[in-house]
């Protein structure tokens, strides 16, 4: 009986320090990143019907409250700030492990990038135990890193200096992964390229595009490409050159999206169409706010391309 | 693998529970294993150094004691230490060497082109050969007796808790014990409870103390504009640096005692509140005891010591000193550091009587005030002396010493000192760590040590301590994957 007792305290400081580290845990992570894969770690299993996938340029576009109302299904935005394509291709593994939705759009804006990850943290501290987690901090994060991904306190540690209020709070914001801003500047009119003009898109972007359209493929998942529309950092010559080559990237997924049977919306094409006004639908250069982001969903949606 | 990094943190436990369910016979065998696995897992070609010390100093053992004529046990006690030495020789001090023989030459016109090739230091070598060469030496004087079974003598020299920055172990404690090994009753609570506990306190003083306070002392002495930091500035960070390799070392130590005695092993203490010395000859009684010992043992008394005459004893004490700082790196700041520490140790002992003179005459009694006097001075020599321990070379060592030399109190109200990697909120974490430390010291300083009296409380104290203590050091410790793990700085001897 002594020895049960001896092993029941023990047992029981044990239980103190791991509750307590886990709560340290979520009070010390960065609620502003993480809350998104958060949210979607929380829903019921199998019951979102659309996934939006992509950077910022993704949840700065799309409005999944609209989308719920006026097609009924359900739909969670698994995008993140700088969400690479390669994350990307996790976030689709994550969608479809945890969810196996209809359909999955992706927003590839990024594919003009030739980076492996720019924020890993935002992306995966929050996501849920699964193989995506594993595989994706297997393969994007440097080898010396990666334990900070599996144990998140040794990242945000240094966090006590800056806890607010709402670090200490439980109930978490945007739980469809809405972003809504209402900042607005005036955008400076940026050039748009022909359809017809286009440029090869990096290589580590395109090979994780396509592994991508693989994985839906193989679970039987439809995925549609579209492209955000934004304009120039700054308004000069280099920046206006930087812009036009991007957009010749993304013109080059028209082909991929031919190649591949899928359907691709570059909406830099679509710009009259939507009804931007420079003067009220932007929160900074290369993002919607919240006016932008309704006219944009609204079109989409008009328009079938999200359906 | 460091003591501050994940991959201990799993091998660690790991190591414990294989160690307490296997037979009693194969413990040996296990920490053997987990203690050349421990050092390999740096470089693997690092092993073969350490076997290469251990077999050459259990040969050396093994002869010195069958050889039954004294020019036979010299003979082999020689080779034994040339071998041992000689390596420490060639992998830490032939770049020094060949430094200085190109500068002698240099100085009588002679040029001489140094040979090309650099070895890697392997960590702790200078700890475990002097540990292994102790123990044939002890042999040869017969206050040892020969270890027969050599994987018993290869984990006295090898294991793993105090391999690479001590205590540096004699043969009378850590090798009995190991022969004992499978004598040890492993499931002792209040034993283990006291190792965790050891272990928890040395994280606190190397993550919370010594990593912050490095974060100062590495912008001022490891910037090129070092020499535009004047008065305060460099003071601090001086001070900050006393701390910082204080309690990196005596961090290091108490986890190899605590993570030794969770095993049911007791190493010896390195450390009795050094800075509460009152003489420099107090506080190198006070400071990296085993390594102190061994110079008294292995080279002050055989030397003479103190018996033949004061000129000779004050030259012995110059050459352990120069030695002690040869031995803690090989470049002419840590010579000259050695240097100073035993010209102030001369100095101390050679004036002891007209000190006293002195204090009586001013009417200085042994009382608190006067203790505090003492404390504070010795302090500041101290101090002065880490300049050049922590300095990159002589000339930065003396400029920084130097620009102490100028008056600039503002700098601690005027937001300058929180430009130096400590912010407001890190200074206020660096304080409260500090308050904590010295009541701790306060209380082992009066031979009332802490620690083991949290073991005799009861079960939710004790519990709530070692939770409270591991969120500390979670919380408020310096790691992460945008720090990269500071090395213990004695790794490097």
């Amino acid at each position: 009986m002594k020895k049960v007792f001896k092993f029941f305290k023990i047992i029981l400081i044990l239980a103190l320090l791991v509750f307590l580290l886990i709560r340290l845990n979520y009070v010390l992570r960065d609620k502003e990143y993480a809350s998104v894969q958060d949210n979607f770690a929380n829903l019921e299993k199998d019951s979102v019907d659309i996934v939006f996938v992509g950077a910022s340029h993704c949840f700065c576009s799309i409005d999944p409250y609209m989308i719920k109302e006026k097609t009924g299904k359900e739909v969670f935005v698994l995008s993140t700030s700088a969400q690479t394509v390669p994350e990307s291709y996790y976030a689709v593994m994550e969608a479809i492990e945890i969810q196996h939705p209809k359909t999955i759009y992706m927003e590839v804006q990024y594919c003009v990038n030739d980076f492996t990850i720019v924020m890993p943290h935002s992306f995966f501290d929050g996501m849920p135990n699964c193989k995506a987690k594993y595989l994706g901090i297997k393969d994007l994060i440097p080898k010396d890193e990666q334990s900070s991904f599996y144990i998140n306190l040794g990242a945000y540690h240094t966090r006590w200096k800056n806890l607010k209020e709402k670090d200490y709070q439980s109930n978490l914001t945007a739980p469809m992964g809405e972003y809504v801003s209402n900042d607005v500047i005036y955008q400076q009119p940026f050039p748009i390229v022909p359809m017809e003009e286009t440029e090869q898109m990096p290589e580590i972007s395109r090979k994780y595009l396509d592994r991508i359209i693989e994985l839906c493929r193989e679970n039987d998942v439809e995925l549609v490409l579209f492209c955000a529309p934004y304009g120039m950092l700054y308004v000069d010559e280099d920046q206006e050159k930087l812009l036009c080559s991007q957009q010749k990237i993304l013109n080059s997924i028209y082909d991929i999206a031919e190649e591949n049977g899928l359907e691709y919306y570059d909406m830099f094409h679509e710009m009259d169409k939507i009804g931007i006004d420079e003067a009220t639908d932007w929160k900074d250069t290369q993002h919607f706010n919240a006016s932008g982001q309704q006219k944009f969903t609204a079109y989409m949606l008009k328009k079938g391309y999200i359906r | 693998m460091m003591f501050n990094t994940l991959g201990f943190l799993v091998f660690f436990p790991i190591v414990i529970a294989i160690y307490f369910i296997i037979p009693k016979k194969v413990r040996v065998y296990w920490l053997l294993i987990a203690s050349y696995y421990f050092y390999m897992s740096w470089n693997v070609g690092y092993g073969t150094l350490l076997f290469a010390s251990t077999f050459t100093t259990y040969l050396g053992g093994l002869i010195i004691s069958k050889v039954r004529n004294k020019p036979g046990k010299v003979t082999a006690l020689i080779v034994t230490l040339l071998c041992n030495f000689g390596m420490l020789f060639v992998f830490k001090y032939f770049g020094f060497f060949t430094d200085v023989v190109i500068r002698i030459s240099e100085s009588f016109g002679v040029t001489l082109k140094a040979p090309e090739f650099s070895l890697l230091l392997p960590m702790g070598i200078s700890f475990f050969t002097f540990q292994a060469v102790s123990y044939t030496i002890d042999v040869y004087r017969d206050e040892s007796v020969c270890e027969k079974h050599f994987f018993k003598y290869a984990l006295f020299v090898s294991f793993f808790p105090q391999l690479v920055a001590g205590p540096i172990e004699r043969s009378g404690n850590l090798l009995k014990q190991i022969k004992d090994c499978a004598n040890i009753k492993l499931w002792n609570a209040r034993r283990v409870y006291e190792g965790a506990i050891l272990m928890l306190y040395g994280y606190i003083l190397k993550m919370i103390i010594s990593d912050r306070a490095k974060l100062f002392v590495d912008k001022v002495y490891d910037l090129d504009g070092y020499a535009a930091y004047t008065g305060l500035i460099p003071i601090i960070a001086t001070i900050l640096f006393a701390i910082q390799i204080y309690c990196d070392f005596a961090g290091y130590t108490y986890i190899a005692m605590g993570a030794a005695k969770v095993m049911g092993f007791q190493l010896m203490d390195n450390f009795n509140t050094p800075y509460f010395a009152t003489s420099i000859t107090d506080f190198w009684a006070r400071w990296h005891i085993s390594l102190t010992n061994w110079f008294r043992d292995y080279v002050y008394i055989p030397l003479g010591g103190n018996r033949k005459g004061k000129l000779r004893k004050y030259i012995n004490i110059f050459v352990v000193f120069t030695l002690s700082g040869l031995w803690h790196g090989a470049s002419y700041t840590f010579v000259f550091w050695g240097v100073l520490h035993g010209i102030l140790r001369i100095v101390d002992e050679a004036s002891a009587k007209v000190r006293d003179k002195v204090f009586k005459f001013f009417g200085a009694r042994e009382n608190f005030s006067y203790r505090l006097f003492r404390v504070m001075g010795t302090f500041i020599f101290v101090c002065l002396a880490w300049v050049f321990f922590r300095a990159r070379h002589m000339d930065q060592a003396l400029d920084i010493i130097r620009n102490m030399w100028h008056w600039n109190p503002w700098v601690l109200h005027d937001g300058t000192i929180f430009n130096f990697g400590l912010d407001a909120k890190e200074w206020n974490v660096m304080f409260a760590a500090l308050a904590f430390l010295t009541i701790m010291d306060c209380f082992k300083y009066k031979k009332k040590d802490l620690l083991p009296k949290v073991a005799e409380q009861g079960w939710i104290f004790k519990g709530l301590v070692l939770v409270v203590g591991i969120l500390a050091v979670v919380i408020f410790g310096i790691y992460g994957p945008q720090y990269d793990a500071a090395s213990f700085i004695y790794f490097q001897f």
